[in-house]
């Protein structure tokens, strides 16, 4: 598998920050730091999402979006694994 | 215009199909409809008519005035359900293929903003009429993206004005 992957945002609401249809190219890796924005794997649901670290341990992160009133993050559904993790932003193409 | 790097991207998405992520507050369920803000509009148009036939009473004793305010409140809450409704399906369900299709949406959307504050504003039934008539065509558009015909028809409400329902 590639240690770089690209994909596609597909709605506004990371917007500033990410737009919809940015592309976004990620390093395959689980580790970051608080303040990384990461693709993970939605804990209960089959699809990714994009969210910014705001907590990180050895098994677990804990992570919000970027607009804090809507966003259905780790205040709803909790720390995620480390293993749902599938990589840190690079860079953004938008 | 976008830069020669994300063109790049652009040829290879079409080429490699990148996944999608989504960046989103909830799952994009996909379940939108116009037909709330259709009978948010109404409502105001009800509202308004049994302000004015109790304006012309000319009675005003408590429990007419109690109605009256009663009748105000529900206008104001349902010109804002109006609001809210038609900046969900602006926001969140029409694409920029979609503004592209129907070039008036974006007039369309602003001015359902303005009609339904100038609905809240006043007891003037007009302002309500073309709020739902602007409502309705772009319950028109939403239909027509998601290719489904619509008819419109006078809806079974006291308003008797018309609404749009998709042909099923």
């Amino acid at each position: 598998m590639l240690p770089i992957a690209v994909f596609k945002v597909s709605d506004k609401s990371m917007e500033p920050s990410l737009k919809e249809n940015d592309y976004l190219i990620i390093l395959r890796t689980r580790k970051f730091r608080v303040g990384d924005t990461i693709v993970l794997v939605h804990p209960y649901k089959d699809f990714k999402i994009v969210k910014r670290v705001s907590g990180v341990s050895k098994k677990e992160c804990f992570v919000t979006g970027d607009n804090k009133n809507v966003s259905e993050d780790s205040r709803s559904f909790g720390a995620v694994s480390l293993d749902n993790v599938i990589g840190r932003i690079l860079f953004k193409v938008g | 215009m976008k830069g020669f790097l994300y063109r790049a991207f652009g040829t290879l998405d079409r080429i490699a199909k990148f996944e999608k992520v989504y960046a989103h507050c909830d799952y994009p369920c996909g379940i939108y409809d116009p037909h709330t803000a259709q009978m948010a509009a109404h409502t105001v148009i009800r509202m308004i008519d049994l302000i004015n036939e109790t304006k012309a009473s000319g009675t005003s004793d408590p429990e007419h005035q109690h109605n009256l305010i009663r009748a105000t409140m529900i206008k104001e809450q349902h010109a804002e359900i109006c609001k809210n409704e038609i900046r969900i399906l602006w926001g969140d369900y029409f694409k920029k293929e979609h503004l592209e299709a129907y070039p008036n949406l974006n007039e369309l959307v602003f001015n359902t903003m303005k009609l339904a504050s100038k609905a809240k504003q006043s007891a003037d039934v007009k302002a309500a009429e073309e709020l739902l008539a602007t409502v309705e065509q772009i319950a028109e558009i939403f239909w027509k993206t998601k290719g489904v015909e619509t008819k419109r028809v006078t809806a079974f409400y006291p308003t008797k004005r018309e609404i749009v329902y998709p042909k099923v």
